[in-house]
């Protein structure tokens, strides 16, 4: 579903030069539920904005859904972003003028469908996150999970095959994160992959493999548990 | 979409209600300024008679006497004496002589008071030669003008004040002490500016009554407003004799069709004051001119420079309320940025969003140009207040209207490119994640 292979991202300025992502290959199958493990600043989020076609990389090639997606226009992008990606924010980033039916309609008016059809599938998706009956209102009169179950249903009415989810449960308590966690569970079963990046151990636990990111390049998981175990006994050696 | 995009606008005005308002009047003060001057500018520059102006002329004849220091163009008008004889060429396809008087009309109706009011001496081709509107009846006979018919031509406002508007044709009115049968009343007619005659004032209504110039050495009615200059160092006496001096005080105005019939009529000219040089008269060199109308107002400078600098300084304004707005909508923008992101996220390009925000840009600009559009009235209210004869000068016809809301749009799009072109080169990824 989506490979990455060599990806290089780096931010220059006049005086220093910094590398967001080096060299990383990484591959996401079809149906996958993906985890992106890492601590602040070691690329987690510039990788999501890569594979999200929000943020072009330095060199190296994305593939997504078996099409090169490396050097398209502002415009191709655009489109492969409304019709394969989702996105899912820690900040459910909605629109706060629009209401709940509206903020859903967006990216299904970006793809032309017409209103029949934008009706049917933006009440489809706020049924799935049970927010039917409240999509007159506007974001600011839900709290933070029923608002990041719009987020969801605005990003499943455009039927993505990749959901990309930033920290979704890093705003809700741990009752609403559970309850966004089985909703994510949920769409992952209908054959949507996932690719969610979190900072919460519990949380990518559930999913069916981590990658984890440390300085801008994806490492073994093993390693870095026996790297830690080997550091925590050479401290309790010394000491 | 594009109905969506209003939609979207019409949210985005109702998010930031005070910055909006800033925005619209910033662009309505403009725009009205603008407007204000533009509408007084563009009926002082109007052709006035759009479909023949290039194929009717005025000319002048300079009969002065040598004098080194004088302006080089001769006189305005033309003397009685050339005027009747230039109106016996047959080379014009039309010819009018004219000029203004003043006098006292009244009806058979006892309770109309008589009053004063301008009336036009005419050859009968003024009424072909300016393209008058008729309401009732039609013009006098050439027929009527040579057998000295005392008949009389009426404007709708005298009609309305004499007969209540009805079809006077027929009726009987007294003009400086005479009968004068009505036969034709003329429908609305106010050329502006009013090229045929500029003495009274460029801008000024057209007469209440128009008689047969034929008439003229019997009535004695003299001219009213402008200027007659008598160029022969004396002077006869008496009417008789100020018609045949050498007075400059009556308008010509001929309509030549072709090239070859404006060659011709030149060229008479040029035979005819030759011919009378022979005779003693027109001592200076040939100096006989023609102009076309547009011509002639240019030469009168109907439009003069101080109107052509204030339209530029109202540019300039409207420039700097420009200026004001692309800087409220930078500033909207700023607020904007995590939207635009979320929209790029979900699929908008940058296309759709550039064209979202010019929509909006758009909704802006019409706002302001209606609310331009009630200032433009006060303003052209007060210019009116301010200036006499400026009546004609200061109304607005849906030409202008149409101009106001299109160039209150072009000013907003113009204003709204900058913000929403750098809105559009937004990274999106930057404010997803700080929204």
């Amino acid at each position: 579903m989506l490979t990455l292979k060599k990806v290089s991202k780096s931010f220059r300025t006049d005086l220093v030069e910094t590398h967001a992502l080096r060299s990383l290959d990484l591959t996401v199958d079809e149906g996958e539920f993906v985890a992106v493990t890492g601590p602040s600043g070691s690329g987690k989020t510039t990788f999501l904005n890569i594979a999200g076609l929000l943020e072009t990389f330095t060199s190296g090639q994305l593939i997504l859904d078996g099409e090169d997606v490396s050097n398209l226009s502002d415009r191709q992008r655009s489109i492969i972003r409304n019709q394969k990606i989702g996105f899912i924010f820690q900040g459910f980033n909605l629109i706060p003028d629009l209401n709940l039916y509206e903020n859903v309609e967006v990216p299904l008016r970006y793809r032309g469908i017409k209103k029949a059809e934008r009706k049917e599938r933006i009440e489809n998706a706020l049924e799935n996150v049970g927010l039917i009956g409240r999509m007159k209102h506007i974001p600011s009169q839900l709290s933070g999970g029923q608002q990041q179950r719009v987020a969801i249903a605005r990003a499943l009415a455009g039927e993505p095959k990749l959901l990309l989810a930033d920290e979704p449960t890093g705003n809700l308590d741990s009752l609403m994160a559970r309850q966004v966690i089985e909703l994510m569970e949920n769409i992952n079963d209908t054959g949507t992959t996932i690719v969610m990046v979190t900072h919460d151990a519990e949380l990518a636990h559930r999913a069916h493999r981590n990658i984890h990111i440390m300085d801008g390049e994806a490492v073994d998981m093993e390693q870095v548990l026996s790297m830690s175990q080997h550091q925590r006994a050479s401290k309790t050696a010394s000491a | 979409m594009f109905l969506y995009n209003l939609h979207l606008a019409w949210l985005s005005i109702k998010r930031t209600p005070v910055l909006s308002a800033l925005m619209v009047s910033a662009i309505a003060i403009g725009i009205a300024i603008c407007m204000t001057i533009i509408t007084v500018y563009k009926l002082m520059a109007n052709d006035p008679i759009p479909h023949k102006s290039n194929i009717i002329f005025t000319q002048t004849i300079d009969l002065r006497s040598a004098s080194p220091d004088d302006d080089p163009n001769g006189p305005d008008h033309m003397s009685y004496q050339d005027a009747q004889n230039l109106l016996k060429s047959d080379i014009p396809s039309k010819i009018s002589v004219h000029y203004q008087t003043v006098a006292v009309i009244k009806s058979e109706d006892e309770s109309v008071r008589p009053f004063r009011s301008r009336v036009r001496p005419v050859t009968a081709d003024f009424f072909s030669l300016f393209e008058t509107p008729f309401l009732f009846g039609n013009q006098w006979t050439a027929d009527d003008e040579d057998s000295l018919q005392q008949v009389v031509v009426i404007s709708r406002a005298l009609n309305l004040r004499l007969f209540g508007g009805i079809n006077s044709i027929g009726q009987q009115i007294q003009v400086a002490g005479r009968f004068y049968k009505i036969v034709g009343v003329l429908d609305d007619w106010t050329p502006t500016p009013r090229f045929f005659e500029l003495d009274g004032g460029a801008f000024s209504e057209t007469e209440g009554a128009f008689i047969p110039f034929s008439l003229v050495p019997a009535l004695e009615l003299r001219k009213s407003g402008g200027s007659t200059v008598c160029h022969a160092s004396e002077t006869k006496e008496g009417w008789q004799g100020f018609l045949t001096d050498e007075c400059t005080w009556l308008h010509m105005w001929v309509q030549l069709d072709t090239q070859e019939q404006q060659e011709q009529w030149k060229e008479h000219l040029d035979n005819y004051v030759k011919q009378q040089k022979e005779l003693g008269r027109f001592p200076r060199e040939l100096n006989n001119r023609l102009h076309s109308v547009m011509q002639w107002l240019e030469f009168k400078r109907v439009v003069n420079n101080d109107y052509i600098m204030l339209l530029g300084l109202a540019f300039m304004f409207l420039g700097v309320c420009l200026f004001n707005t692309v800087g409220l909508m930078l500033s909207q923008s700023l607020r904007r940025r995590g939207e635009v992101s979320v929209r790029r996220a979900l699929g908008g390009s940058k296309l759709t969003l550039f064209y979202q925000h010019m929509v909006e840009a758009s909704v802006i600009g019409l706002a302001g140009g209606a609310l331009g559009l009630v200032l433009a009235q006060a303003g052209l209210a007060g210019v009116r207040s301010l200036y006499r004869g400026f009546d004609l000068l200061t109304q607005m016809n849906w030409q202008l209207i149409a101009i106001t809301f299109g160039l209150s749009i072009l000013s907003s799009l113009l204003a709204g490119l900058l913000p929403t072109w750098r809105i559009c080169q937004l990274a999106p990824a930057q404010y997803l994640k700080t929204q």
